[in-house]
């Protein structure tokens, strides 16, 4: 771990107020122990120092888990690796010596949902830190909440605006952006397979999303034939597919879960123009060893390559043993499971940083992110390298487009990422807290 | 693509899905033409055949076991579902609603533990393409359309050349006269639930090489499938088969000139349209 600097404790302990959650707490421990006027919240009220010279006795992360909808496969991997995780530093002291608990709570991939087990998470069960959703829209909505909580809150969805327009303060997002995705994704699109692109997208925040960032980097170097909205739980796509233009050298599809699966499989018995190109997310928790040979080609931009063959190190073995991806019978969101993993080891570093030893210490904590650390890989970071953006909270890693061949996902080319692909969209490191 | 290619492929789509969409209907329709039950849970029913087939076929390679075990382990949980569940509260259409809905919510999360998160498939035992005009299409859509039409023209015989589907239609016609004269009321109900089920497991396996596999793919399908049964008529079965091709002619015509998003949106709106131009449905005579 190698941080590029060091966090501001001026500014730490001159910001440090007391939270709506530290009076909570303060009244809880109150009624408990008779002690009227108690206001210093102690860390989960269960041995904490409220900020002593020595730590915590235990650090709680919250995970707001897609546990059932439609992002339920995301959800399931989230909390095995974390499961693992918190196991395994466990047996080895912690973090700083202190126990780490995980607590989780379903979201069921709704916004209302989520922001309900946000409050839970924090108010209920005592999180510190709490990794967020898949679920762009449970991000958003649990950001202003994050805030008013104070609780360093590491969303998973990928929505650009989570870390732009929408982010806060509290916002720190260490998965890709939909933008990263859609930038490299074009990058390799108009080098390797053509000019011509026409874009298939779910018709919703998700395929918008990929949709508006192709467009935009297609522009100059190719050119959009036409854009093909599919509204989600569509079944039948021949009619979508027929309204692709022979000319398409590039079909961009933005699709999920069945309707990709369904696209694989239509386009090919119709035989659709254009090589297909899209992100890992259209085939995440699907299953693509029973498809045919029509499905070969089929390309995906992804962070980390489903199947160890195709990214076999001792990092990433460690990462798949933690997560006991060879005892799960369930298909392996290889491209982004690893995302919860490396959130937990980002609030270790950090904590490690600046000595944090309870919610007093969350704006030193957030402001350690806005120093811009980057990491090497390691058993901690098994992605890989991957640097964080003071100014909007938002990191950047290297990419891989994955192609589908004989019913498996293999690495047709690894994309290094040495700096920013985009703008930051906010300056959320000159919000308030 | 040409006009006449595209017209050649919704003409050919919209038949095959309609053809499909009628299977999964008709056993809707049936369990409310006879029981009055409007059966939220019929999308989890069809899940569930799909989720056991792909099971099925997982254990034994035997999509044709599939198709075997599937609709007769659904039409079990029908039957149960109906005994157990249903019996005592038919008589009043809310609380059933609310009951049935339960039990898709219930379905789904079995499947949720059971099959899990993720999206799988089941291939297709006849995976060959048609090239016809310089078309393509998959042959195996074709075969499911044909099956289907067998099995709704099986339904169609049992109902109208057996001595059951003669109880069937007597029990929706009147029951207190059909009780009179001895036709058993109790398993005529029982087989009817069960009879739904298994038309909706069976959908669930024949499609489940087309649509892939998933906890979810019940609400999804359960929305067209009540669609064309308040156009064709509750209760109406040739009412169904003829909603159930409008609705996929419609939406596959529609795409060709307009948005497939749009078209479906002008479906939506025709069928609006011909519900309150035909409120009793396609056929105004009514049940099956």
């Amino acid at each position: 771990m190698a941080p590029d600097g060091k966090p501001n404790a001026k500014q730490s302990v001159s910001n440090r107020s007391i939270s709506r959650r530290s009076a909570l707490r303060g009244l809880g421990a109150a009624s408990l122990v008779g002690l009227a006027g108690c206001t210093g919240g102690s860390n989960n009220g269960d041995g904490g120092d409220g900020g002593g010279a020595s730590g915590p006795d235990k650090i709680t992360i919250g995970l707001q888990a897609d546990m059932t909808g439609v992002l339920a496969s995301y959800g399931y991997w989230h909390k095995r690796v974390l499961e693992g995780y918190v196991e395994e530093l466990n047996a080895n002291d912690g973090i700083n010596g202190a126990e780490v608990e995980l607590v989780v709570e379903d979201t069921a991939t709704d916004s209302k949902q989520g922001v309900q087990a946000m409050r839970k998470l924090v108010q209920q069960e005592g999180a510190d830190f709490v990794i967020g959703s898949q679920s762009s829209g449970v991000s958003i909505a649990t950001n202003p909440l994050a805030k008013q909580l104070k609780v360093p809150y590491f969303p998973i969805g990928e929505a650009p605006s989570i870390t732009g327009a929408d982010g806060t303060r509290w916002t720190i997002r260490n998965n890709h952006s939909t933008n990263h995705a859609a930038i490299l994704a074009v990058q390799y699109g108009l080098e390797n397979l053509g000019k011509n692109w026409t874009i298939m997208y779910q018709d919703y925040a998700f395929g918008q999303q990929y949709t508006e960032w192709v467009k935009r980097e297609v522009e100059g170097s190719g050119t959009v034939l036409t854009e093909i909205p599919v509204p989600v739980g569509t079944s039948d796509l021949n009619s979508y597919l027929n309204k692709v233009p022979d000319d398409t050298e590039v079909l961009f599809n933005a699709l999920v879960g069945p309707s990709a699966l369904n696209f694989l499989k239509q386009s090919a018995d119709l035989g659709t123009s254009g090589a297909r190109l899209g992100p890992i997310a259209s085939v995440e928790g699907v299953d693509v060893s029973g498809l045919d040979a029509g499905a070969d080609g089929a390309a995906y931009v992804t962070m980390l390559p489903r199947r160890l063959e195709e990214a076999d190190n001792e990092y990433n073995r460690h990462l798949r043993d933690i997560a006991r991806v060879d005892e799960s019978d369930q298909v392996l969101n290889g491209g982004h499971y690893f995302v919860s993993y490396e959130a937990l080891s980002w609030i270790k570093d950090a904590v490690t940083e600046t000595g944090w030893s309870s919610e007093s210490d969350n704006q030193a904590f957030i402001e350690w992110f806005e120093t811009g650390p980057s990491v090497e890989q390691s058993n901690a970071y098994p992605q890989g390298k991957k640097m964080f953006r003071g100014t909007d909270h938002q990191a950047f890693m290297d990419m891989y487009i994955e192609e589908i061949s004989g019913g498996k996902l293999t690495v047709a080319e690894h994309i290094e990422v040495s700096e920013p692909t985009f703008d930051a969209q906010s300056d959320l490191s000159a919000m308030s807290f | 693509m040409a006009l006449a290619s595209d017209l050649t492929i919704a003409l050919i789509n919209g038949l095959s899905w309609g053809i499909t969409i009628a299977l999964i209907a008709l056993g809707l329709n049936l369990i409310f033409g006879l029981l009055e039950i409007v059966n939220m849970a019929h999308g989890s029913l069809y899940m569930l055949g799909a989720v056991t087939g792909w099971f099925v076929v997982d254990a034994t390679g035997s999509f044709f076991l599939a198709l075997l075990i599937a609709p007769i382990a659904v039409a079990v949980i029908g039957v149960v579902l109906e005994r157990v569940v249903l019996r005592p509260i038919e008589d009043d259409i809310s609380i059933t609603l609310i009951a049935t809905f339960g039990f898709l919510l219930i379905f789904q999360q079995l499947a949720l533990l059971t099959f899990g998160p993720g999206t799988r498939t089941i291939e297709a035992p006849i995976t060959a393409t048609l090239q016809f005009a310089g078309l393509s299409y998959s042959a195996y859509r074709i075969v499911v359309a044909v099956v289907s039409v067998l099995l709704i023209a099986l339904l169609y015989a049992f109902l109208f050349r057996t001595r059951m589907g003669m109880w069937m239609r007597g029990v929706r016609q009147d029951l207190e006269t059909a009780s009179a004269l001895g036709v058993p009321t109790s398993q005529v109900y029982m087989l009817t639930f069960g009879l739904g089920a298994a038309f909706a497991a069976l959908a669930g396996v024949l499609l489940a090489p087309i649509v892939s596999v998933n906890h979810l793919m019940g609400l999804d399908i359960l929305a067209v499938a009540f669609i064309v049964v308040i156009v064709g008529g509750l209760g109406s079965l040739q009412g169904v088969l003829v909603a159930s091709l409008l609705y996929a002619f419609l939406e596959n015509f529609g795409a060709v000139f307009i948005a497939p998003v749009e078209a479906r949106i002008l479906t939506l709106v025709i069928m609006i349209v011909f519900v309150l131009l035909r409120p009793d449905g396609v056929f105004e005579e009514g049940a099956i």
